[in-house]
């Protein structure tokens, strides 16, 4: 299917228009969809990243309560956990406590503080060289009244007309650095109105600032010049506000939101934009307490950077799950689900971006955890160790010449698959081709299989990218493919893609036929002769060589066994396919199968399915489906999707069994 | 948010031959980010040792201390707060507020630390804060006549707010106490520039 019909597909799975007759996303099919890749269009790879990942419930009405119960509680960790001890002291002066900075014991706030500062100072080096090569992160976060991680706003009264600030007004600053804040704030909303007249008289302004640039005391030059450089701000937040009443916070500011920031300050005072600044307010009121016991301190009004807001995020994560803490690499994998959610067209998505990335990222977390603990590197049934030994035996199968190969120079894959897993591949590709990438592994998951069953297209695709370098590799020392293989010499992944579906639906049909590829013994391959495979070619010929690879005991008896599932299952498909018999879990050998020949998605499939309105999706979709008329085994010749991968199949067997 | 300890008058080893062991084991490099000393430390070891638990350390010389090249008085600025530094045998009568206030005007300094007396001592007088952490080691003095409780005194300076907490070693355990301290700025004078401003904008 074309570009604008899956663009058509997606917007109708995803849209709210449709709420009362469709209140529920079907994620088999979704995630089908998402894993040929998700349109660029804006809006749409957000929302689906977050229902892929379980962050958004399939259900859609739920979806705006959920999204709210979980914003809320990223901002009360924000402000609980952030808070420095010295500042609760100071709110409660009457309180006394025993906590003092110098205290060890473990439930010392102090103790905490300190331990935390460790943590903090790894974060803050690695997040700032996050994507070095991107210039979003080093940007500020844009502005917004919904978030309550934006800088506060004064009330403007200065402001209600527009004229241009003279330069003896900019010069005129106290010493008081909130009040060039204020100005620029007031200009921001203020010119942010649809209505005609100011447009009019926007043109005539040149003062439209960018309403997120922070403001130092001593650099003027810097505001004046940011003052006069016009860009648009998200109009659509202030459709229906009239011209004087600013716009004020619809929520309050937290305001330990940069407390963590100020700890990590001596790591790097003499340079970074961040440096600079604190050394020049040096006259201005650091935390007060007002009378009505609230603190307010300069950075209330100083905005964040995008990397600010991943240190944060991460940060948060850390303190919130002690057991993996931080390892370097979280902030790689953070990268491009923050970088997708704050590029949001909803103006509430980029408002929330980092609340949302919060959650997104710790549901991913939860199946990559353990590629993170180091405890568990050496483990048998999981961690990093467990995923490389995996992606070894898969490669084993695919392709035993190179492993071989590999094997013969003592090329493990603790040399370069190491990365390519623990960070999913951010390190190998631009970020553009990684969100891509991201699509077809995060929707590649598999609901019976355990929630520590990973990512298997990764692997897949890691198999792939080793296979796409065959040649090279083979022919060269460890050294140089070393060299090949830490620097991946093929930037444009479409061919490696390619390389991995069809390696991906190998590994499908060898599941099929009820063999654990990645679970193969190691006597079983030595009888293994040693042909090179081309999987590009028909499915037949891996069919074979599976068989040979079989003990060689059981040789014939598993061949004869094959055949006679095979055969029942060729039945089975055909009867499938021509709608006439339904899938039951209790008939089939495994329930995995109902899975991959269960829905025939093609596009008058869904087309069609989206004229009905039929309520019982669950275990009648079969039927109802497939009371199209639909393909014949033999005539339909859909190579993509579930229904090409059930023809396929079934000609497969259909060769190799009936002859 | 920084931490400064004040520490001063151990008298190491002339008088007695080390800190309190509950000092030494409070005493954690890491969480410290300055040390400023009052002087009579007497010793190199121990200056030595004093630069282990923090790098950035400050100190003046005391009348019984062995560098020469040390000065006589410093002053620190963190932010808005001036901090002045001196021994204290300079001042006569010894550890008398109002000569140490003449000496806080002299040097324009919002807190003054000094020694000398082997005594802890915080006073805020005439808006200015005097703090005197006493002996860590619990020297002896000629000054006072009672036994002398070890104590010193670390500063937690937020901007213009310092809290102030003082470790004493009363019958064999640390004891802390919490003292708070804000400078006031000059409320005229502020005030005033203020309404400057709001003229012009209207």
């Amino acid at each position: 299917m074309d570009y604008k019909e899956r663009l058509a597909q997606f917007e109708d799975i995803l849209s709210t228009k449709n709420i009362d007759t469709e209140p529920t996303i079907d994620l088999y099919k979704f995630r089908h969809l998402c894993f040929r890749g998700i349109p660029d269009k804006p809006g749409i790879r957000q929302l689906s990243w977050k229902i892929l990942l379980g962050y958004l419930p399939p259900d859609k009405r739920k979806w705006s309560s959920v999204l709210e119960e979980q914003r809320s509680t990223y901002y009360s960790f924000v402000r609980d956990l952030l808070a420095d001890p010295n500042e609760e002291e100071l709110k409660n002066p009457n309180v006394s406590s025993d906590d003092h900075p110098l205290n060890s014991s473990p439930n010392s706030k102090w103790a905490e503080y300190f331990a935390d500062n460790a943590i903090l100072e790894q974060i803050d080096k690695d997040v700032r060289r996050t994507l070095p090569d991107l210039a979003f992160f080093q940007l500020p976060v844009p502005h917004s009244p919904l978030s309550p991680l934006s800088p506060k706003l004064e009330a403007i009264n200065r402001m209600n007309g527009t004229r241009s600030p003279s330069i003896l007004e900019t010069l005129d600053i106290n010493d008081d650095s909130t009040s060039i804040s204020n100005y620029s704030d007031s200009t921001l909303t203020i010119h942010s109105e649809l209505d005609a007249e100011v447009a009019a008289l926007e043109a005539q302004l040149s003062i439209i600032s960018q309403p997120s640039l922070q403001f130092t005391n001593g650099n003027l030059n810097k505001n004046f010049s940011c003052m006069y450089s016009p860009k648009p701000v998200p109009l659509d937040l202030y459709n229906n506000r009239s011209l004087s009443p600013p716009p004020q916070p619809v929520v309050t500011p937290i305001p330990t939101r940069r407390s963590i920031f100020k700890r990590v300050q001596h790591l790097n005072k003499d340079f970074s934009i961040r440096g600079n600044s604190t050394n020049t307010r040096s006259c201005s009121p650091a935390p007060s307490c007002k009378s009505d016991g609230s603190i307010t301190r300069d950075d209330d009004y100083e905005v964040d950077l995008h990397w600010e807001a991943i240190e944060r995020i991460l940060f948060i994560y850390a303190k919130l799950n002690p057991g993996v803490g931080y390892v370097q690499g979280m902030n790689e994998i953070l990268g491009p689900i923050y970088y997708t959610m704050a590029n949001d067209s909803d103006e509430e998505g980029k408002a929330h971006a980092e609340a949302d990335s919060f959650f997104v990222f710790t549901l991913l977390m939860s199946y990559i955890r353990d590629h993170f603990v180091r405890s568990l590197d050496t483990d048998e049934a999981t961690g990093i160790g467990h995923t490389m030994k995996k992606l070894n035996r898969r490669l084993k199968t695919y392709a035993p010449d190179l492993w071989r190969d590999l094997e013969r120079k003592s090329l493990y894959p603790t040399y370069y698959s190491f990365r390519w897993l623990t960070v999913m591949l951010t390190q190998e590709f631009a970020l553009p081709d990684v969100i891509r990438l991201w699509d077809s592994i995060l929707s590649d998951r598999d609901d019976d299989e355990e929630l520590t069953a990973g990512f298997e297209f990764l692997l897949d695709f890691c198999c792939a990218m080793l296979l796409c370098v065959k040649d090279e590799l083979l022919a060269g020392s460890f050294s140089d493919n070393i060299k090949l293989l830490q620097n991946y010499p093929i930037q444009d992944p479409a061919t490696v893609l390619r390389k991995a579906y069809s390696l991906r639906e190998l590994r499908l049909l060898a599941k099929l036929n009820d063999e654990e590829d990645d679970e193969l013994d190691e006597y079983s391959l030595t009888n293994f002769k040693g042909e090179d495979f081309d999987y590009s070619s028909s499915d037949t010929k891996f069919y074979n060589t599976r068989q040979r690879t079989n003990n060689n005991n059981h040789h014939l008896l598993r061949t004869q066994e094959v055949k006679v599932k095979g055969l029942a299952m060729l039945r089975k498909v055909q009867g499938v396919v021509s709608g006439r018999t339904l899938l039951n879990n209790s008939t089939t050998s495994r329930s995995s199968t109902t899975t991959y020949l269960r829905p025939n998605i093609t596009r008058s499939n869904i087309l069609s399915l989206q004229s009905k309105t039929t309520n019982n999706v669950t275990n009648n979709t079969l039927t109802s489906r497939l009371s199209l008329p639909t393909n014949n085994t033999n005539n339909k010749v859909n190579i993509n999707g579930m229904g090409g991968f059930a023809n396929r199949l079934s000609n497969v067997w259909k060769k190799n069994i009936t002859t | 948010m920084v931490l400064v300890l004040v520490i001063g008058d151990l008298h190491i080893p002339y008088r007695i031959h080390d800190l309190p062991l509950k000092f030494k084991k409070l005493l954690v490099p890491g969480k410290i980010q300055q040390i400023i000393c009052t002087g009579n430390v007497c010793d190199k070891e121990t200056f030595d040792y004093l630069r282990t638990v923090a790098a950035d350390i400050h100190i003046v010389k005391g009348d019984y201390d062995e560098f020469p090249n040390w000065p006589l008085s410093k002053i620190i600025t963190h932010g808005p707060l001036r901090i002045g530094v001196l021994h204290g045998h300079q001042v006569i009568p010894v550890g008398d507020v109002e000569s140490l206030s003449i000496v806080a005007r002299q040097m324009d300094v919002d807190i003054l630390l000094t020694g000398h007396t082997h005594r802890f001592e915080a006073i805020e007088y005439e808006g200015k804060f005097f703090v005197n952490p006493g002996s860590a080691t619990g020297a002896y003095s000629g000054f006072s006549s009672e036994d002398i409780k070890p104590s010193f005194v670390l500063m937690d300076i937020q901007g213009v707010v310092v809290v102030t907490y003082v470790y004493q070693l009363v019958d064999g355990d640390v004891k802390v106490d919490k003292i708070e301290y804000r400078k006031n700025y000059d409320t005229n004078r502020y005030r005033l520039s203020h309404s400057v401003s709001y003229t012009r904008y209207g």
